[in-house]
C-alpha cells in the first residue's frame, strides 16, 4: 500500500502520496464551523479533556459542507452518547436540513494527524452517519506551525480500505466557502478589536453626547486618533485594501520572480518550457483588461459626487433655514420690546 | 459503547506546559469565574441604577452566529438566545443559539415550545461543562434598522423584571449584507416612568418612514449599549489565515454595485422625508409671525421638532454621500492598479 512510503517506524494509518485526488469527494468548510472548533479549544484546552466533537453540515451526492460543529462530551474516554442525540435533535429542530457528516479532533501533542488511538471513536461514531464513516477534520492548534506554513491548519480525512479491509486515513482537498453574511461576519470581526459605537454622524453632530460616548470606548482603543466612527471605518476600508494591495503584490511577485528565474536559464538548457504555467499566466494577465470598467466607472463617479453634493445642498438648506428662524426669532423679540413683557422674552 | 481514548487525556495535560498557543492574557475571557459571577448575582447593582450596564462584548462565535441566522430567515424576522456572563457594567456574550420560532413584529415572545427547547438547550449546554446562564435574547429587523419596537420594548422591560441581567439585541441582515458590515445594537430598557438624566436622544440612523412612528413612539424608553467584539488568540491567527482566501473579494468587488440597491432604497426614502421636512419649515416660519405665545411654544418645538427634522434629512443625505464617497475612494484605488498599467522599459 502507499502508506509503505512512510518513513518512521510505526505503520501510519494516513494515506499518504496519492497519485493526484484519488476521491470525488467536494468540501465546503465554513468559517463557522471553523472559529466553533477554536472557540471551543480555548475555552476547553486547559481542561485536560479529549477536544473533540461533531461537525454539522449538508452532504448531496459527493459534495459535502461543514457549516457548524457541537462538542462531545467524554468522561472516562467515553463519549455520552446521550447528550450527542439530543444535540443532533437540537440542530434538526432549527436547522432542518443539517445532519451529522463528521467530527473533529484537536490533538495536543503529537502526532498531529490521525492515529490508531483515534480510531475507535472514528468507528463508534459511523452509528449517526448511516454506519459509513464519518469526516474526520483535524486541528493543529500549534500557533508557530501556522506562522511558517501560512496555511489553515486543518486538515479533512476520509476513510479508505485498504485490501484486508483495515481502514485507512486519505486527506480530502476541501475549499473555504460562506454565506454572504457569514462572508461579511468573518471580515468584521476580523478586524483587530474594533469598538462598534452607536454610529453617530460625525459630520454634523459634533455635540456633546458623542464626545461623551465615545471617551470611555477610545480609552480601551489605543489609537486615540480615531476619533469618530467615520474615520474608523474609513481606516479600515483603506487598511483592508491597503493589505489585498499588499497579497495582490505578493503573488505578482511570485509570478514575476518565476519569469525572471526562466529568464536566466540559458536556451541550451531548456528541455521543455511548462506551458502550462505560461498558459495561465497569460489567461490571468487576459482577465486583467480593463476595457469596461472606466466607463462603469465614470457612471459611479458621477453617481458619487451627486450624492456629496445633494449633501452639500442640503447643508446650505438647513444653514438658510437656521438663519431665518433666528432671523425671526429677532424680529419677534424686537417687535416684543416695543411691546411690553420684557421677561418672557429671554431665550 | 466503549470508546477507548488511551492515556491521552492524562498526557494531555502533560503536554500543555509547552503548547504555546494561546495568550492566556487575552483568552482570560473565555473562563468562567463563578464566584466572581455568584457575587455581581447577588449583589445586582443594575436594579439601582437604570443605566448601569454601559458595554456589550460579544465573541466572535456569537456575533457569527447571529449574523448567519438573522441572515437565514430572510425577510422573516428570526430570534434566538445569548449566553455568556455580566463583568462590571458589561454584558459578555459567549454564544448564541437560535429558537425555532419565526417571530414577526407582532410576536416576538417565544412560545411554549421555544420555552421548551431553551430549557432542553440550556440543560444539554451544562451537561457539556458550560456554565454560563442566559444573559438575553437577539432576533432580527430585515431591512429597518436596529431599535425596539414598541413590542419588543415590552418584551424586553419583562425580561428584565422577571430574569434581569438581560440583553437585547437586534441585528438587520438586510443591512449587514448592502453595508458590507454587521448592523447590530444592543439595548436595555428603562424602568417604567423613568426619565433618563439629560433627555439624551437615542442613537440616530435612517428607518424607513412606514417604521417611523412605531420608532418615534418608544425611542425614549430604551438605551443603546455600546458593541465590542472579542476573539480568541487562535480565532485571531485562523481569521489572518482565512483572509488569504478573502483578499482577492475585497479588490474585485465594488462596493457601490453591490450596494446599489441599498443605495437606492435610502434615496428613496430621503426623497420620501423631504416634504416632511418642507412643510415643518413652513409650518414653524408660519407660527414665527403668530404672537409672541406662539411663538414660545413654537421656539421650544422646534428645538426638538422641525428643527431636527431637518437635522435628520442633513444627517441621511451625508450618510449616503459619505458611503458613495468611500466606494470612490476604493474605485479609485482599483483605477490606479489595473488601469494605464505601464509596461516598464
Ligand atoms: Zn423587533
Amino acid at each position: 500500500m502507499a502508506s509503505s512510503t512512510e518513513t518512521d517506524q510505526t505503520p501510519s494509518i494516513v494515506l499518504r502520496n496519492q497519485s493526484g485526488h484519488s476521491t470525488d469527494l467536494t468540501i465546503g468548510l465554513h468559517p463557522l464551523a471553523i472559529l466553533n472548533i477554536s472557540d471551543y479549544y480555548t475555552r476547553a484546552h486547559l481542561s485536560g479533556k479529549e477536544l473533540l466533537g461533531g461537525l454539522i453540515g449538508k452532504q448531496t451526492g459527493r459534495d459535502v459542507s461543514i457549516e457548524q460543529s457541537f462538542e462531545f462530551s467524554v468522561t472516562d474516554g467515553n463519549i455520552n452518547e446521550e447528550l450527542v442525540v439530543t444535540k443532533l435533535e437540537q440542530f434538526k429542530t432549527c436547522f432542518e436540513t443539517l445532519d451529522f457528516v463528521g467530527w473533529f479532533y484537536i490533538p495536543l501533542q503529537p502526532p498531529y494527524e490521525p492515529s490508531e488511538a483515534i480510531l475507535s471513536v472514528h468507528q463508534y461514531l459511523a452509528k449517526f452517519h448511516n454506519d459509513t464513516p464519518p469526516l474526520l477534520l483535524i486541528l493543529d492548534p500549534r500557533i508557530d506551525s501556522m506562522t511558517t506554513s501560512q496555511k489553515l491548519p486543518i486538515t479533512i480525512y476520509e476513510t479508505l480500505f485498504t485490501e484486508e479491509g483495515k481502514p485507512v486515513f486519505a486527506e480530502v482537498q476541501h475549499r473555504i466557502e460562506s454565506f454572504e453574511a457569514e462572508h461579511v461576519g468573518v471580515l468584521y470581526v476580523a478586524k483587530q478589536d474594533q469598538v462598534v459605537q452607536p454610529s453617530h454622524d460625525a459630520i454634523v453632530s459634533g455635540g456633546s453626547q458623542l464626545a461623551e460616548s465615545s471617551t470611555s470606548a477610545q480609552k480601551d482603543v489605543s489609537e486615540d486618533l480615531l476619533h469618530n466612527n467615520d474615520a474608523e471605518e474609513i481606516v479600515s476600508q483603506i487598511n483592508s485594501q491597503a493589505n489585498a494591495v499588499k497579497m495582490l503584490a505578493a503573488r505578482v511577485d511570485i509570478i514575476r520572480r518565476y519569469l525572471e528565474y526562466i529568464m536566466t536559464i540559458p536556451e541550451s538548457a531548456f528541455t521543455a518550457a511548462d506551458f502550462e504555467i505560461l498558459r495561465e499566466i497569460n489567461a490571468l494577465v487576459g482577465q486583467l483588461s480593463t476595457e469596461n470598467i472606466t466607463a462603469i466607472a465614470q457612471g459611479q463617479q458621477f453617481d458619487g459626487l451627486l450624492a456629496a453634493l445633494l449633501g452639500l445642498v442640503t447643508k446650505g438648506v438647513k444653514h438658510g433655514v437656521d438663519l431665518n428662524a433666528k432671523r425671526n426669532t429677532l424680529d419677534v423679540q424686537l417687535r416684543g420690546r416695543m411691546d411690553k413683557i420684557p421677561s418672557l422674552l429671554r431665550p | 459503547m466503549d470508546v477507548q481514548m488511551q492515556d491521552a487525556a492524562q498526557r494531555a495535560f502533560e503536554i500543555e506546559n509547552n503548547i504555546e498557543t494561546v495568550d492566556a492574557a487575552r483568552d482570560a475571557i473565555y473562563q468562567f469565574d463563578e464566584a466572581a459571577n455568584r457575587e455581581i448575582l447577588k449583589a445586582k447593582p443594575w436594579v439601582t441604577d437604570a443605566q448601569y450596564f454601559k458595554r456589550v462584548r460579544i465573541s466572535a462565535i456569537a456575533l457569527l452566529k447571529m449574523t448567519i441566522h438573522a441572515r437565514s430567515g430572510g425577510a422573516i424576522e428570526v430570534m434566538g438566545m445569548m449566553t455568556g456572563k455580566v463583568v462590571g457594567d458589561s454584558f459578555v456574550v459567549m454564544d448564541a443559539y437560535p429558537l425555532p420560532v419565526e417571530g414577526t413584529e407582532t410576536r416576538v415572545n417565544p412560545q411554549a415550545e421555544a420555552y421548551e427547547y431553551m430549557v432542553g438547550y440550556i440543560s444539554t449546554l451544562h451537561s457539556l461543562g458550560r456554565k454560563e446562564n442566559i444573559v438575553g435574547w437577539y432576533h432580527s429587523h430585515p431591512g429597518y434598522g436596529c431599535w425596539l419596537s414598541g413590542i419588543d420594548v415590552g418584551t424586553q422591560s419583562q425580561n428584565q423584571q422577571y430574569q434581569d441581567p438581560f440583553l437585547a439585541v437586534v441585528i438587520d441582515p438586510n443591512r449587514t449584507i448592502s453595508a458590507g458590515k454587521v448592523e447590530i445594537g444592543a439595548f436595555r430598557t428603562y424602568p417604567e416612568n423613568y426619565k433618563p438624566p439629560g433627555a439624551q436622544e437615542s442613537e440616530y440612523q435612517t428607518i424607513p418612514l412606514a417604521k417611523m412612528e412605531d420608532f418615534g413612539a418608544h425611542a425614549s424608553q430604551y438605551y443603546q449599549l455600546e458593541i465590542s467584539h472579542f476573539k480568541s488568540s487562535l480565532d485571531t491567527r485562523l481569521l489572518e489565515l482565512l483572509w488569504n482566501k478573502y483578499w482577492v473579494s475585497t479588490l474585485s468587488q465594488s462596493p457601490l454595485l453591490t450596494n446599489r440597491e441599498y443605495a437606492s432604497q435610502q434615496m428613496l426614502d430621503l426623497s420620501r422625508k423631504i416634504p416632511k421636512a418642507e412643510s415643518a419649515i413652513a409650518s414653524g416660519s408660519a407660527s414665527a409671525s403668530a404672537g409672541l405665545a406662539a411663538q414660545g411654544r413654537a421656539g421650544r418645538q422646534r428645538k426638538e421638532g422641525d428643527e431636527s427634522e431637518l437635522d435628520k434629512i442633513l444627517r441621511d443625505t451625508n450618510k449616503i454621500a459619505s458611503e458613495e464617497i468611500h466606494g470612490l475612494l476604493s474605485q479609485t484605488v482599483k483605477d490606479r492598479i489595473f488601469n494605464n498599467l505601464k509596461t516598464v522599459a
